[in-house]
């Protein structure tokens, strides 16, 4: 009854909110249970959201958008898994788990489609404490490597970070961050801005972070041991 | 009956080699420099031997057009070429596939040029051109331009054609592939590109495209399907995918060395520790090419060359031979078309001119300007602009005529009303840097003058930052390979621009002779002289200094030169040689310059900035008189 109730509800707020026509049959149990927990309301025989309807029907659409981000850009997954399991997935996660998994993307703003993420608490306060795999470009350090994942802006930068080439699924590494930032994509390199870094969101390959600390490391060690002879 | 010219069009992304390709094809020359964005319009040449005209492009990175010069590269396309050459990097095919999928989707005949083959051997890639000529269905064709090479086998297609084999290159999937269907399905008008690519404009949202589309019976429900969501990225980002299974198993990356010398200097180039102090050397080599060299040696001798051979012997000549004073004074005398305005271009402007434009076109052509550029975008967004605008900046010390139409290549209207008035305020071009650099008498006051022009320029930029309307820019730019200039490129360059600096030169210079001539004989010239000497005795110099203003409207060089010469004569003390530096420099643009503001930011603009250019000129000339006055 649960996941049915949370569908019909997303299709109504999408009805609203993005113009996507909605489905006419609702039964009558559920329209009775919709009724009883005041999630719809019937206005001149039009159905519609209540406040809290609205409320829970918005996070059901974030939810579902964030696990398609979480399952195309970290996982990886084909386009019909992706649907499948995310709209499992928005009937389970919990409010913690969802604020980790947005924190871990990134706090994205829109999903792999195209359509824009509700925001929650997590990406007002822009929490951290979680480890993250996918960072603004312009969070990233020299010698950080990466794949683009998704950009974020208006449709006309994104108009310009598509004709520049910077498209999901490029890789690139951080050449420098200052005074502006130099990355290497194929065999050429690139300027470009912090606000155009900071549009860009990138899943960070694991081993590098430890290999540049290392060589930072191995630089001072060396130092050091000249000193101590 | 003549047939019709078959028209062919050069595109691709910026800096790939279009206009080298260009003029390998056509023996005529179009700007070839190593930065993008040297071609800001079309060139148009005949194809040798064939009854083909070809266009050269500015450069676009997709059909999506940002920048004004993309614009005009995608109006070309829209007017209907016979057939589109898709230049490409070799060594970034990957990222110029998609361009090549949408110009074959679009229904043009393509040929997908791989230029620069060259640097991607040097790279290690490996490319099998015949493997992709069968994938795409469209001749494939290796060149190395610098090398010429190839370029006959080019030759040889556009001549005889080919067989173009239809092929869905672009696959689009899921949500965004039934918008498409449902896009293409309510369009029902005729357009120069294919349904297809058409409505994946639409899709993307491009207002240029949605503007086309607005006599469709259907625009509402196409646009709004296309203004729902952001949808340019995805179905952008599926174009490469599709481009990405085209290439694989096409291109092979064979393991190389890496660090070499060029990589080293490539690193050091982008370093700001290494990379500030080596701009400031450049600047540096520009003063000691064009401001010792140019400025003070070669006019010098050329100067006096032109005294003794040319205005001594005339003038004799005249006197003796023609009784009229004012035909006389027309040709010889003090400002005559020979004496004065032909001796200003030869003997003044000419050297300082050609030796900037040498030093400008080798700093090109190395590749070093956008890493200056990448370098610089921090303290210029300061001001209001992003580092792109570094190139025409730098220009505009070659001469802001040329610089204002370069500014075409930056990208909001914000950052080419601000550059457009620096350059008029404030960037001094070549012919009047070289003479200021000679004329200062020494370097506390050539550092005075600097000082205060840069001064200027930060708070002219400042206040327009804030007070210009329109969104901030963004930077982004590739950062092409260093490569060693090609000498027969920077001398080939370095004409073509004087040429063009000539042709508007010259016959200016001999009308303000002609003016001047006319305004002398009705007492005219006098009247106005007259009338500028007035704030000209209020910043401090003297009477003639009106005079000098004058000649600087009709061109900022010719001030300077007359600056040079009323110096030369001792008229002026040392702080008021400081005041006319100052003024002269912040004075309006030259009357060439200001028609082409006027024409490229608009009548209204074009006026605002000449009326601002005048009040600081003098109010900036006053205040560095009184501190003058108070300091020395
Ligand atoms: N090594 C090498 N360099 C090349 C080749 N073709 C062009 N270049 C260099 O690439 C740079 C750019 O060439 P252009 O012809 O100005 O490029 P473009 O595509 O017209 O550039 P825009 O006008 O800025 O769009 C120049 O410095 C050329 O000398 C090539 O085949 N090999
Ligand atoms: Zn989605
Ligand atoms: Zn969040």
């Amino acid at each position: 009854m649960k996941e049915e109730a949370e569908n019909l509800l997303k299709e109504l707020w999408l009805s609203v909110h993005e113009g996507l026509k909605e489905r006419g049959d609702i039964n009558d149990s559920l329209r009775e249970y919709l009724l009883d927990e005041g999630l719809i309301k019937f206005v001149n025989d039009k159905i519609s959201l209540t406040e809290e309807g609205e409320r829970r029907a918005r996070k059901i659409i974030r939810l579902h958008r964030l696990a398609e981000r979480l399952l195309n850009d970290v996982l990886g997954m084909g386009e019909s898994k992706i649907e499948e399991s995310a709209c499992k997935f928005e009937h389970i996660i919990s409010d913690e788990v969802e604020e980790a998994i947005c924190t871990l993307l990134g706090h994205p703003t829109v999903c792999p489609h195209g359509f824009p993420i509700p925001p929650g608490n997590c990406c007002i306060k822009g929490e951290r404490e979680v480890e993250r795999l996918i960072f603004r470009l312009s969070e990233l350090s020299p010698g950080d490597e990466g794949v683009i994942k998704y950009v974020v802006g208006g449709k006309d930068l994104s108009n310009k970070v598509v004709s520049f080439g910077l498209l999901p699924g490029e890789k690139l590494k951080i050449i420098r961050v200052f005074p502006t930032f130099i990355i290497q994509m194929g065999n050429t390199q690139f300027a470009l801005d912090r606000d155009l870094a900071s549009a860009i969101f990138v899943l960070k390959h694991e081993n590098n972070g430890e290999k540049k600390e290392e060589e930072k490391h191995g630089f001072f060690r060396k130092r050091r041991r000249k000193g101590w002879e | 009956m003549e047939k019709r010219k078959r028209k062919i069009v050069l595109v691709g992304s910026p800096n790939v080699g279009k206009s080298l390709i260009f003029h390998n094809l056509t023996g005529k020359y179009a700007t070839v420099s190593n930065y993008p964005g040297t071609t800001v319009d079309i060139t148009i040449g005949d194809i040798k031997g064939t009854n083909c005209i070809l266009i050269d492009t500015p450069g676009m990175y997709s059909f999506i057009a940002i920048t004004e010069e993309e614009k005009v590269a995608r109006r070309i396309l829209f007017d209907g070429p016979d057939l589109v050459i898709h230049v490409a990097d070799a060594k970034n095919l990957e990222r110029m596939l998609p361009f090549t999928l949408q110009l074959i989707e679009a229904g043009f005949n393509t040929v997908l040029v791989l230029n620069a083959m060259d640097e991607a051997e040097r790279l290690g890639i490996e490319i099998d051109a015949e493997e992709l000529e069968k994938r795409l269905g469209i001749p494939v064709i290796k060149t190395i331009a610098t090398q010429k090479k190839g370029i006959d086998e080019l030759k040889k297609i556009i001549k005889n054609g080919f067989e173009k084999h239809e092929k869905e290159l672009i696959k689009l999937n899921s949500a965004i592939g039934r918008m498409l269907k449902n896009v293409s399905r309510l369009i029902e008008g005729e357009y120069p590109i294919s349904k297809k690519m058409i409505s994946i404009l639409a899709l993307a949202g491009d207002s240029e495209t949605l503007k086309m589309l607005k006599k469709e019976r259907n625009f509402e429900e196409i646009s709004e399907i296309a203004g729902k969501t952001l949808k340019s990225y995805e179905i952008f980002r599926q174009i490469q995918e599709s481009a990405n299974n085209i290439i694989d198993g096409v291109v092979r990356q064979k393991e190389i060395e890496k660090g070499s010398l060029r990589d080293k200097i490539s690193a050091l180039s982008i370093n700001p520790y290494f990379s500030f102090p080596m701009a400031l050397f450049s600047l540096f080599m520009i003063y000691l090419f064009a401001g010792i060299l140019g400025a003070q040696i070669l006019v010098d001798i050329i100067e006096s060359g032109y005294e003794d051979y040319i205005n001594v012997p005339l003038n004799a000549f005249l006197t003796e031979n023609v009784e009229n004073y004012w035909i006389r004074e027309l040709i010889g005398g003090e400002y005559g078309v020979i004496t004065l305005g032909i001796r200003y271009a030869i003997a003044i402007i000419f050297p300082i001119v050609t030796t900037f434009f040498i030093a400008f076109s080798i700093l090109e052509d190395s590749g070093y300007l956008p890493r200056l550029a990448a370098l610089l975008d921090v303290a210029f967004k300061k001001i209001g602009l992003s580092g792109r605008a570094v190139i025409p900046l730098l220009l505009g010390l070659g001469c802001g005529t040329m610089a204002t139409i370069v500014t075409r290549t930056l990208e909001t209207r914000k950052e080419k009303v601000i550059t457009t008035l620096l350059l008029a305020v404030g960037i001094p071009c070549s012919a009047q840097l070289g003479v200021m650099m000679g004329l200062a008498p020494d370097f506390f006051a050539l550092l005075i003058w600097i000082s205060i022009i840069s001064i200027v320029m930060l708070v002219v930029g400042k206040v327009a930052s804030k007070t210009v309307k329109g969104e901030d820019s963004l930077f982004f730019i590739e950062l092409p390979p260093l490569r060693v200039p090609n000498i027969s490129n920077v001398v080939f360059k370095t004409v073509t621009r004087l040429e063009w600096y000539f042709k508007e030169v010259m016959p200016i210079f001999v009308l303000v002779s002609v003016v001047i001539w006319i305004g002398r004989i009705t007492t005219m010239f006098d009247l106005v002289v007259g009338a500028l000497a007035f704030p000209s005795k209020l910043i401090g110099l003297p009477e003639e200094g009106g005079l000098i203003l004058l000649y600087g409207f009709f061109r900022r060089d010719y001030g300077a030169a007359g600056l040079f010469d009323l110096t030369s004569k001792g008229l002026l003390s040392y702080s008021q040689t400081i005041v006319a530096m100052v003024t002269l420099t912040l004075f309006v643009p030259c009357v060439a310059q200001f028609g082409v503001m006027c024409k490229e930011r608009g009548l209204k603009t074009g006026l605002g900035i000449f009326l601002i250019a005048i009040s600081i000129a003098f109010s900036v000339g006053y205040l560095t008189n009184l501190l003058l006055n108070f300091i020395l």
